[in-house]
């Protein structure tokens, strides 16, 4: 006998994700995956964004890895709100793990969090974990085809960045072919250059965030954002 | 390696819909080429998953079907389905947009209403 089914194979993954989601909105928290390549940079560009933000802004952040406690340590000498979560063989994080990582941390005290994914370009992006936002990562010394070969990070992404413009002068990194294959697969792509290192190109960045949190918070959240002067720059 | 994770959700979904006295035989899968299945190592996940899961004597099958990607011109409007992601379109323009290529449903199962007693210790079936 056949059994009609046509749903998401992640339906059951999206169904907690949606669960997390209700509770972060509610919580009035604004919260973004983050995902890219081992190396590219995640952990540095959020030690970089908690030293401009907080005090004044109550940022978490919930780290995926592998394995080690290292990316936790680093964000604690900025947040007390930090989480993480070893995933063992797991190449990505799933809704269950932020599921269990937010009764870790006060969501009720934070304004912004951030879910750094595990480093991989291919495998975080299909699961949806609850976030407002997902951005993906490539980064220069990463090589210039990267986002041609992972177009369904480049599709799914609301922002993409591009880091360590710093050592562009010194790596075969071909910046208008890595833009012009963005374009080609998404063409209304927001994309940033930056250097989380050198600091360059992060007030973009700021200001990003700090565009799309009252605009997702608006939705039925108590948004503050304006409250914050890095977010309230524009 | 994401196919395992994935087979597990296709198992955990596909029980959900499994008659009270029924035993899975079948699940049929269709995929997009954004989602970056290897049908390959998405059927060895499977079997690795069965013989955890299932002490069955036949496990369930995984029948996947990979989708092509979906695109159309930009400039000329033709639509079409091609199985690799081109560059251009045959009027020449480059600018050929992605409309489709995410798919990845669970489009049905395969049951056996009266469960055989080799079967009958499954962990797959509800009644077992």
């Amino acid at each position: 006998m056949q059994v009609q089914v046509v749903q998401n194979v992640l339906k059951i993954n999206d169904e907690l994700a949606a669960l997390n989601r209700q509770r972060l909105r509610a919580a009035g928290v604004f919260t973004v995956d983050l995902l890219g390549g081992p190396g590219c940079g995640k952990t540095a560009l959020i030690e970089a964004t908690l030293k401009r933000l907080v005090p004044g802004l109550r940022v978490g952040v919930i780290v995926g890895d592998l394995a080690t406690q290292r990316d936790a340590d680093r964000m604690a000498r900025f947040t007390d709100q930090v989480v993480q979560v070893n995933t063992g063989k797991g190449c990505h994080l799933e809704a269950h793990h932020v599921m269990q990582a937010m009764t870790r941390i006060d969501i009720d005290r934070l304004d912004l969090l951030f879910i750094e994914n595990v480093g991989n370009l291919i495998c975080p992006v299909g699961f949806d974990l609850g976030q407002d936002v997902k951005v993906g990562m490539f980064c220069t010394t990463g090589g210039d085809d990267k986002a041609a070969k992972h177009p369904y990070i480049v599709c799914e992404s609301s922002l993409l960045l591009l880091n360590k413009m710093d050592l562009l002068p010194q790596v075969p990194f071909d910046r208008d072919l890595f833009l012009s294959d963005i374009y080609r697969l998404k063409p209304d792509a927001r994309v940033i250059e930056l250097s989380a290192v050198s600091g360059a190109g992060l007030d973009q960045w700021i200001d990003w965030l700090g565009e799309q949190r009252p605009r997702r918070a608006s939705a039925g959240g108590n948004d503050d954002a304006t409250a914050h002067p890095e977010l309230a720059r524009k | 390696m994401h196919e395992m994770s994935i087979a597990q959700a296709i198992l955990d979904l596909a029980r959900r819909h499994v008659p009270a006295g029924a035993v899975l035989r079948t699940v049929r899968v269709r995929v997009g080429p954004l989602r970056g299945i290897d049908p390959q190592c998405m059927q060895w996940a499977w079997q690795g998953l069965m013989a955890e899961q299932s002490d069955a004597a036949a496990p369930p099958a995984l029948e996947l079907t990979t989708l092509p990607w979906q695109v159309r011109c930009a400039d000329c409007g033709d639509q079409w389905s091609p199985q690799e992601l081109p560059q251009r379109c045959a009027c020449g323009s480059e600018r050929v947009r992605l409309i489709g290529g995410d798919e990845f449903q669970l489009v049905c199962i395969e049951v056996d209403e009266q469960p055989r007693g080799d079967v009958c210790k499954s962990k797959l079936s509800k009644t077992c």
